[in-house]
């Protein structure tokens, strides 16, 4: 079952697997919005979570295939609750001291062999600077290759980053039909309008994304987005809703721009969806 | 007040102040092809002021061929119908000034009742709105049933040398 973590709105998958299925399986795409770990300061390629559009979140719910949770421990803690958190942090930092121990002491084994491989080497190297500098050669040179005892610098000492939870944090499950301070989209005609639209086209086989980049509601493509270009730039109207005749020129005229038709979507009769493509004439 | 382009009106006739968008001056006025629009009566002036604007620039502008005006009583617009080269099939034109607002319900209204009816039934109902700005700025926007794939992209062969060397190398870095 596929954990859709909803925030204000906004639906968050944490898990790489469950993003993956979201995409071969269902052949939703959503967004990455995250940073990644290695390369923060860039949003040229970003990484988890993945942020679903809440006509896709709702489609899943629907489906059956996932669940929509919200995280319980965002309330600072409770009185009987802050010893448990200090001695999480003290295990933790406990955690740190082994492992920052345990790679001392590997670095410092490596370190001896690496000398001992070259000893021979750098006994040679020593006794001819001794006799540049003119000492004599007898004098006994501990092994003194070690010399002072190896300190790791803290530094230098290796941390790992989790990337997923490393046990699971409390939730619970929330209702996707009811509206709600984390999921508020139940129920607003807005909301409904879209899905339908949505459902819709996502029924018939396209893939579909956001479309405020190109100032409509989705862009529809025939594909996979990563191998196509959009197709549709579909644009929901309400039924009754006027269009200004300007609006629908800017939307169509950008449309054309971008080698795009412009989709109007609306409920049409008979609880049917009725779609009408909007392309310059062409006449010159 | 002298207005270029208009002849001053005889003294004796009453003046009724024009509304926006109607024909002030006297050869529109009495241009036959706007009289017989206005007399179908059934459509307001400034729809009627911009179909005729509309069938003007088909024919002198865009040089189509039998274009001719059609009322529509129950829409309340006055349509064009005409071919854009002489041997194609008559195409549906909707003027109307850019003030008008309509829904998509009235739209899809106006494609099925203006269309004409092709011979090969699988074609899609297609109309197109012809948008008048109040500078007589004309523009039009075909309007389909259904989904109509965009062109493809230009052909890469096409483009200057120099541009995609440019590209390349962009994409590359």
């Amino acid at each position: 079952m596929i954990r859709i973590h909803v925030l204000e709105g906004a639906a968050l998958v944490w898990s790489a697997e469950d993003a993956r299925e979201i995409r071969e399986r269902f052949r939703l795409v959503g967004t990455l919005v995250g940073a990644l770990a290695r390369k923060p300061r860039q949003n040229a390629r970003l990484g988890l979570p993945l942020q679903l559009l809440p006509e896709e979140a709702r489609l899943l719910a629907e489906l059956g295939a996932a669940v929509l949770v919200r995280g319980t421990e965002t309330q600072p803690p409770a009185e009987g609750e802050e010893p448990t958190q200090a001695a999480e942090v003290e295990a933790y930092q406990r955690e740190l001291e082994e492992s920052y121990q345990e790679q001392q002491r590997l670095a410092g084994a490596e370190r001896g062999a690496l000398l001992a491989q070259l000893a021979e080497r750098i006994a040679q190297g020593r006794a001819r600077r001794r006799e540049q500098r003119g000492e004599t050669p007898d004098t006994v040179e501990d092994s003194g290759l070690l010399d002072s005892p190896f300190v790791l610098p803290r530094s230098s000492m290796m941390v790992q980053l989790p990337t997923a939870r490393q046990r699971p944090g409390r939730v619970e499950q929330v209702d996707w039909t009811s509206p709600s301070p984390d999921w508020p989209h139940a129920g607003r005609p807005a909301h409904e309008a879209r899905y339908r639209v949505f459902r819709e086209l996502w029924g018939r086989g396209y893939y579909l994304s956001g479309g405020s980049k190109f100032g409509g509601d989705f862009l529809v493509y025939p594909g996979d987005p990563l191998r196509f270009h959009a197709h549709y730039i579909a644009l929901c109207c309400p039924p009754g809703a006027p269009l200004p005749l300007r609006a629908l020129v800017a939307a169509a005229r950008l449309g054309t721009g971008v080698k795009k038709t412009l989709l109007l979507c609306s409920p049409g009769t008979g609880g049917a969806l009725a779609f009408t493509s909007l392309q310059w004439s062409g006449l010159q | 007040m002298d207005e270029p382009g208009c002849a001053a009106p005889p003294s004796g006739r009453e003046q009724e102040p024009q509304p926006r968008g109607s024909p002030c001056g006297n050869w529109m006025a009495t241009h036959p092809k706007l009289t017989e629009m206005m007399s179908l009566d059934v459509a307001d002036s400034t729809q009627v002021y911009a179909a005729f604007l509309v069938y003007l620039d088909l024919l002198e502008g865009k040089n189509w061929h039998d274009v001719t005006c059609v009322g529509l009583a129950e829409l309340q617009l006055v349509c064009l119908r005409g071919r854009e080269r002489e041997a194609e099939n008559l195409q549906v034109v909707v003027p109307t000034p850019v003030h008008m607002s309509f829904t998509h319900q009235r739209l899809r209204e106006i494609m099925q009742k203006a269309c004409i009816p092709q011979d090969e039934t699988d074609s899609p109902l297609s109309v197109i709105l012809a948008i008048v700005e109040s500078d007589s700025t004309v523009v039009y926007y075909k309007l389909t049933d259904g989904f109509i794939m965009p062109d493809p992209p230009d052909d890469t062969e096409d483009m200057d040398n120099k541009q995609w060397r440019k590209k390349r190398r962009k994409l590359l870095r």
